[in-house]
């Protein structure tokens, strides 16, 4: 009887153990298994493809982009546009797998009415149709404007969060066929064309952030800031130099704004403090997660410990360790546009089942408040004055008022900047705002970036006011 | 008559349990298919028999043999729904088994000498595993089988039983004073004791990591670990047995990749799960997609996971009947295990009571290492699931163990008849 006590010890260190299994399981089932699932190494994704025709996908205006039909027995998935929507709807393949909007939506497009299934079990059925909110016109539109370039165009509604054109740079044939042949040398590409730009593409902002700043510099009383530009300002040891070396002289915040001064920006920086930086960049959606129909990467703003006030410079033109997706930052313009209100993007705009019965439809919903409506109206006036007289002129429209900020983002390869444009229009009363993005190009955002800014925004005014 | 539905209901139940998975059975297939009904219900005759069996005749533990037909049961039905073949077979096993376990119950019962056969244990496992190491068939990367003809078995199911028998002899042997400084005088103290027993452990520890049979090794450790922490509670023991268990791993993890990948696939199975995670993620796949409810029996994939049948037939369970079928399954096994350290607490007889804790524990550390395997939980290493695996030496050894449990039960005195 004497080991009676320990057996008992060990009955119950068992329990803990079943009890473990139990826990995890349960757990496991509820919180991981529904991402799990979702891998395209599932082979269970593929099960309702046997009875369902996969459904087809449309652009806004019902143009088919994508489209399931059967051929020797065998389902077919073909898409129209080519390489063009690759980053955004993807690919369904049984060899490959499935990506984007093919895998998130895998369910919706092979939902069936059980009604029509149970009254005509011998009729293959049709999955839901889904619509995006993209327009087929203006993404070709933006890949030709963007040819031979790497790099994504982005442009998103300003009250709504829909995103009318998403394009990136290198792409490639998501049809069957083309894959089989060129799986082997994509994935050898120095380009990456696997990785879709403009939502997992993570780049240094460059000059685009000096509108985070501004907002900032607004909201902590220094609307009216002005200093001497001298073309160079010396921080703890660290030359901040102009683009150009340029001496600007006497300036204030909007013909520094409108110039780019990184001397003004750079000052501004270690004047508003670690803590001012640290809120406004996680307000601006920085290192949070954007929620959206395709998988994102996170911004990054990787300063574990104490911001030097070099660093604090460095951020302050969009240097530094910041880097940001092109996403994020056509969201940033598109909360300037809104008055700070930071919409969730979205690309699919509703399922449609066979029979008619809508399965979703995608409703505007605010993200996030990014800064004050006064700070958002003083930025606003600032981006807008960068386009009159500064370096975005451009992206000027005649007969729109258009607003927006150049960016060129010096990266690990010297003279091989990236260029940035975001901006939005029309000024008075914003409806599209964008987000142009070019990899290594090495000029800058004005030169290369602001035209395809102005093309874009041109058909995006023309299609909302359809 | 309030009483006779008393004893009848847990019979009920799994009259109930065969009848809706013969149904179900006969739904996924479209057609009735009479094999199904007449092996489902040969496996719940011979419960009801069983059970009047040990009730007639006072073999002690009314439930043990119940919980575990509930879980061969859902085993069944499972293979009948992979391969009617695998099911068929199985059946055929568990009735061999039955006997096996009817067997042993009755011979453990009423011969006393088990305690004194330490020595034959141990020659007959030490004979079995160098007949494995050099007469063995390799099977999924593990040397661990033995052909005789036609028929195929597993030598370090049949030990495990043995050490478990092994361990409680030498631990529970009274010790008596021997005079001068021979062996028979040191195996006569208490470090002796845990002297020889951690040798006879480390021995067959290191004959299956030849085999390379990982789930089994560690299975083997972890019951020598609980007869430590039980019968020789000895701080230095512990901690060297700890700090050789640290060093083996850390050894095994550098020097063998085999070691490395398990543990960098348990971490990231989705790292690679075309190749060495593949495995894993079949199973999390169908755990997954099973959800609360399941996918119903026959509607689910469960082919797609390889090994499904033996190491990973929990995997597929939860597939088609859902977390809350796992949960069940789950349940049912602590049940179990819970009634076996109930046996060796009313036991009253020192080296019985080693040997009930040894057998429940094993079942119990069995179930832990396949099933928080096969769910991410722990490292994945391939054992089977006591009773419900397909495979005939796990199901026979594991009913001659469970047969030894009721017969210790039979002696030990009054078990209460509630669970």
């Amino acid at each position: 009887m004497r080991y009676n006590n320990r057996i008992i010890t060990l009955m119950v260190a068992i329990c803990v153990l079943f009890l473990s299994l139990a826990v995890y399981l349960t757990y496991y089932t509820l919180a991981e298994a529904p991402k799990v699932v979702q891998s395209s190494y599932n082979r269970r994704l593929f099960e309702a493809e046997d009875k369902v025709i996969r459904g087809s996908v449309t652009d806004r205006s019902g143009t088919v982009l994508a489209k399931s039909f059967m051929e020797d027995g065998k389902q077919v998935r073909e898409y129209t546009q080519g390489g063009l929507y690759t980053h955004t709807i993807g690919y369904s393949s049984r060899n490959y797998g499935k990506s984007a909007l093919e895998l998130r939506y895998n369910k919706e497009l092979l939902y069936t009415d059980v009604v029509s299934e149970v009254f005509s079990p011998d009729v293959k059925q049709t999955g839901a149709t889904l619509r995006l909110s993209a327009d087929n016109e203006m993404t070709k539109k933006a890949a030709s404007l963007l040819r031979g370039r790497n790099g994504s165009v982005i442009a998103i509604g300003v009250k709504t969060g829909e995103i009318l054109c998403m394009y990136s740079n290198p792409t490639f044939d998501p049809n069957e066929s083309k894959l089989a042949d060129e799986w082997a040398n994509l994935a050898d590409d120095d380009d990456s064309p696997f990785v879709a730009r403009a939502t997992s593409g993570l780049y240094a902002p460059g000059s685009t952030f000096k509108t985070v700043i501004a907002a900032a510099a607004a909201e902590n009383g220094l609307a009216d800031f002005s200093m001497e530009d001298t073309g160079v300002v010396r921080i703890d040891g660290k030359d901040f130099k102009n683009s150009g070396e340029h001496v600007y002289g006497s300036i204030d915040l909007k013909s520094g704004f409108a110039k780019s001064s990184n001397v003004m920006f750079a000052t501004l920086g270690v004047q508003l403090g670690e803590s001012v930086l640290r809120d406004v960049v996680s307000r601006f959606w920085i290192g949070n997660e954007i929620e959206f129909d395709i998988s994102t990467s996170k911004s990054r703003f990787p300063y574990d410990t104490a911001m030097s006030r070099t660093d604090m410079a460095s951020v302050g033109i969009g240097q530094g360790k910041l880097l940001v997706t092109p996403l994020n930052m056509a969201l940033i313009a598109q909360s300037i546009a809104n008055g700070g209100v930071m919409m969730k993007p979205y690309l699919v705009e509703s399922a449609t089942l066979s029979s008619g019965g809508i399965l979703y439809r995608a409703r505007p919903q605010a993200l996030t408040t990014v800064c004050s409506a006064a700070a958002a109206d003083k930025v606003g006036e600032l981006m807008r004055e960068c386009v009159v007289s500064g370096t975005g002129a451009r992206a000027a429209l005649s007969g729109t008022a258009v607003a927006g900020k150049t960016g060129t983002a010096e990266n690990e390869r010297a003279d091989k900047e990236h260029a940035w444009f975001i901006g939005y229009a029309p000024y008075e009363n914003p409806t599209v705002a964008v987000a142009v993005m070019c990899e290594y190009s090495g000029s800058g955002g004005g030169s290369v970036c602001a035209p395809i800014a102005r093309e874009i925004l041109r058909m995006g005014l023309k299609i909302l006011s359809e | 008559m309030q009483d006779n539905l008393r004893t009848a209901r847990p019979l009920l139940y799994l009259v109930f349990i065969t009848v809706m998975g013969a149904f179900l059975l006969c739904l996924a297939e479209g057609a009735l298919n009479t094999t199904v009904w007449l092996l489902l219900g040969s496996i719940c005759f011979v419960s009801a028999l069983m059970y009047c069996i040990i009730w007639g005749f006072e073999l002690g533990d009314r439930y043990i043999f119940l919980i575990m037909t509930m879980l061969s049961l859902m085993g069944v039905i499972m293979l009948l729904r992979l391969k009617s073949e695998y099911g068929t077979r199985q059946v055929i096993w568990f009735a061999i088994g039955t006997l096996c376990f009817l067997a042993v119950c009755l011979v453990y019962r009423s011969t006393t000498l088990w305690n004194k056969l330490c020595a034959f244990y141990v020659g007959l496992s030490v004979a079995l595993f160098v007949v494995t190491r050099f007469a063995g068939t390799v099977r999924n990367g593990s040397k661990n089988w033995i052909m005789l003809g036609e028929v195929s078995f597993q030598p370090s199911e049949l030990i495990r039983i043995l050490f478990v028998l092994t361990l409680a002899a030498v631990f529970t042997k009274p010790l008596t004073v021997y005079e001068g400084k021979n062996l028979r005088a040191v195996y006569n103290t208490h470090t002796g004791r845990i002297a020889a027993a951690s040798a006879v452990s480390y021995l067959y520890v290191g004959f299956l990591v030849l085999q390379r049979d990982w789930g089994q090794a560690a299975l083997f450790f972890m019951i020598y670990i609980v007869f430590l922490l039980v019968y020789g509670f000895d701080k230095r023991f512990l901690l060297a047995n700890a700090a050789l268990a640290a060093a083996g791993i850390t050894a095994g993890y550098l020097l063998t990749p085999h070691i490395k990948t398990r543990i960098a696939t348990w971490l990231h199975p989705f790292d690679d799960p075309s190749g060495t995670g593949y495995q894993i993620t079949q199973s999390l796949f169908a755990i997954g997609e099973g959800g609360l409810a399941g996918r119903g029996i026959g509607s689910g994939s469960p082919h797609y996971i390889p090994e499904v049948h033996s190491d990973f037939i929990f995997s597929a369970l939860c597939e088609e009947t859902g977390v809350l079928g796992g949960l069940a399954i789950i349940m049912l096994y602590f049940v179990l295990v819970y009634r076996g350290f109930k046996i060796a607490l009313s036991t009253t007889n020192e080296f019985n009571k080693a040997v009930a804790m040894g057998i429940s524990a094993m079942f119990g550390l069995q179930t832990f290492i396949i099933i928080g395997g096969v769910i991410k939980l722990i490292p994945l290493t391939g054992i089977t699931l006591p009773f419900i695996s397909y495979g005939g030496s796990s199901l026979v050894t594991s009913l001659a163990a469970l047969g030894i449990l009721q017969g210790i039960s039979s002696r030990g005195g009054d078990i209460a008849d509630e669970i």
